[in-house]
């Protein structure tokens, strides 16, 4: 989905408005730059630029133009791609912890390989295969700690 | 000369010297894949960085950085994809000799061209980047300020879009740089209350996000394709009928490089397009551009190298990105702790040298790579989407994760993803938004610090000679095409009339 010019320049000159109106709440210190000073520039910036590409779009178009429908979006098997990196990772975030890195890796791992018309065994062998993997790297060879889970791990 | 030497012999630490060959094999693997480069490569490979020595940590950003990049030459000419778009005009030349049965001379060709390039222009680096330093040690927070904002404006010419689009990406990105406790008066700012933002927005979630997730998001919508090898015998080095046909495209192309490379925040891709258009003009040869012309992948791959070395001069020696991939490094540096400029040498005095000796090494690698490993590395890129895309959406997930064990960082990058994937779509460059989030807090530190050294009397900026140069540079980024396009304009009137 693409949005016209118009929309996505007032996006942005709204972007600029809000941040301007929220920086009209931070405390002035004294004998110093204000700590609006910054925020208000970027924001204004943002006014300015956001309200050319919108005139511009609206001059171009001649009106506010329509919606621009991607040749993907008629592929129900590609909306669901992409709408699944998102919740996988909210996914991630939010039970990490609670079944342990490997275990969730797995189950998402096995979800995006049969979105990507891989067979269930070779997404089974890929979700086991990539989350050990990717596991021992990052804590034995990166030593970073990643959530164990419930299940105490062999290695 | 002793922080070469010094720098050549912290290679013979086997643990450094294994970083760099593992590294310039990932690098390569990354620059062969359509979809990732150099930039996505070094934002993917940021999270593991962190738990690295500041020395190390830098090698292997630039070393994946230069690998991918000379990486990208495999694949535009045995597939005609370009691994990076460094490597697009490669495709024109690359391709066409491959297709009759040249492709070992033409990977010959690309391999000797990149390493030379890349060789001078870590010379280069060597010999300029502290040269640059020395003249900032004459620099107060006004010339800083006015240097970075240089910077800044420097977003409006990134990759050939719309200057418009590219500020309000670069705008968007120093704003969000000011999110969290701001350090010179302690507000805060655009927290909303989240414990989290109190440090503001991480440089390696959001890289990872407008890098990495964006990218997995895009492909999500491509097509699936296949790939197809051109058939090809041994790689061979050119011979010597060869090499006087190009070694005066590749001497012109890594002076265009190295020059282009230094400009802030332009970067190979630039460097390896005018390079190519400069051969072409000047060559005798210039009918058979676009048919299989050796010069025009040397032109193309000497000047992509030669870029790097370039890139990293204002990086390190003014914490001036001079490329999208300087970028995510200067971000790592700033991450590490470490500011760059003439501190940096000064504190770090090995610094540079293990940096050069990193690159001459991982440059003399490339030889091995390319004339020994491009049949190998070219057929990583006939995996199949659906093994590649799920690695690739597991490491950025976990490496989120593993910069702070937190999860709120997987958010961010999540977040910031999804930002990337509709600004990609909607004409905005995430590298200005990449670029604008690492200068951001530099720019109003800066700013702070100087209208504070004039006690508020902000205008005393414009007194410094430096500082002045900056702002009529600044003026000239910004306005110089469309000034130039109206006096073109005026004078065609006057001449009609």
């Amino acid at each position: 989905m693409k949005l016209p010019d118009f929309w996505t320049g007032l996006a942005v000159l709204i972007l600029g408005a809000l941040a301007i109106i929220k920086a009209q709440g931070f405390p002035d210190v004294a004998g110093g730059a204000s700590p609006r000073l910054f925020p208000q520039i970027m924001g204004a910036a943002l006014m300015v630029l956001g309200g050319l590409v919108s005139a511009r779009g609206a001059i171009r178009a001649g009106g506010i133009g329509g919606w621009e429908q991607p040749p993907w979006a008629a592929d129900p098997l590609k909306i669901a791609r992409l709408i699944y990196v998102p919740c996988a990772i909210i996914a991630f975030a939010l039970f990490a912890h609670v079944l342990g890195t490997i275990p969730i890796s797995a189950l998402l791992i096995i979800g995006y390989a049969v979105l990507w018309r891989t067979g269930p065994l070779a997404a089974l062998t890929f979700g086991i295969c990539f989350s050990v993997a990717i596991y021992l790297f990052f804590t034995a060879v990166m030593r970073v700690p990643l959530p164990i889970g419930p299940v105490p791990l062999p290695f | 000369m002793g922080d070469i030497l010094s720098g050549l012999l912290a290679l013979g630490d086997p643990k450094l010297l294994l970083l760099i060959v593992a590294t310039t094999l990932a690098g390569t693997v990354i620059g062969v894949l359509p979809g990732l480069n150099a930039t996505t490569g070094a934002a993917l490979m940021l999270p593991f960085t962190l738990t690295m020595d500041p020395i190390s940590a830098t090698v292997v950003l630039a070393t994946i950085y230069g690998s991918a990049t000379f990486a990208g030459a495999i694949t535009a000419i045995l597939i005609n994809t370009p691994g990076t778009s460094a490597s697009a005009t490669t495709c024109l030349d690359g391709y066409p000799l491959a297709l009759r049965g040249e492709a070992g001379r033409a990977l010959g060709v690309a391999t000797i061209a990149s390493t030379f390039g890349g060789l001078v222009s870590i010379g280069f680096l060597f010999v300029a980047a502290p040269l640059m330093a020395r003249l900032a040690y004459d620099f107060g927070p006004p010339e800083y300020f006015a240097l970075t904002l240089f910077g800044l404006s420097m977003l409006a010419t990134i990759g050939g879009g719309s200057a418009v689009r590219n500020l309000i990406a670069g705008a968007f990105g120093v704003l969000l740089a000011t999110v969290g406790v701001d350090l010179l008066t302690g507000v805060e700012r655009y927290t909303f209350g989240t414990h989290a933002l109190y440090d503001g927005i991480g440089f390696v979630p959001v890289m990872i996000g407008i890098f990495g997730i964006a990218e997995l998001l895009r492909q999500s919508t491509q097509l699936d394709q296949e790939r197809h090898l051109v058939a090809m015998s041994a790689v061979k080095l050119p011979g010597w009928a060869d090499i006087r046909r190009i070694r005066t495209t590749v001497l012109r192309s890594t002076g265009i490089g190295t020059f282009i490379g230094v400009l802030p925040a332009e970067g190979a891709t630039i460097a390896s397009m005018i390079s190519y258009n400069e051969a072409r003009r000047w060559s005798p040869n210039r009918d058979n551009f676009g048919n299989g012309e050796i010069e025009g992948i040397a032109a193309s791959e000497a000047a992509n190298n030669a870029a790097i070395g370039g890139s990293l001069v204002p990086t390190l020696a003014l914490g001036i990105p001079g490329s999208p991939t300087a970028a995510i490094i200067l971000a790592g540096l700033l991450t590490q702790g470490l500011q760059p400029g003439p501190m940096l040498f000064a504190e770090q005095g090995e610094f540079l040298g293990v940096i050069f000796a990193a690159l001459l090494v991982a440059n003399l690698l490339f030889i091995a790579v390319g004339l020994g490993g491009a049949p190998i590395f070219a057929r990583i890129t006939t995996i199949p989407v659906r093994i590649l895309w799920p690695l690739v959406f597991l490491f950025s997930i976990v490496g989120a994760y593993a910069i702070r064990q937190s999860q709120v960082d997987v958010i961010i990058a999540l977040a910031f993803g999804v930002i990337g994937h509709l600004m990609i779509r909607h004409g905005f460059s995430v590298v200005s938004l990449a670029i604008g989030l690492v200068l951001g807090a530099m720019v109003e530190q800066r700013l702070g610090q100087s209208v504070a050294m004039f006690r508020g009397e902000w205008w005393m900026l414009f007194t410094r000679p430096i500082a002045l140069t900056f702002f009529a540079l600044t003026l000239l980024a910004l306005f110089g095409a469309q000034a130039t396009h109206l006096i073109r304009k005026i004078t065609r009137k006057e001449i009609a009339s």
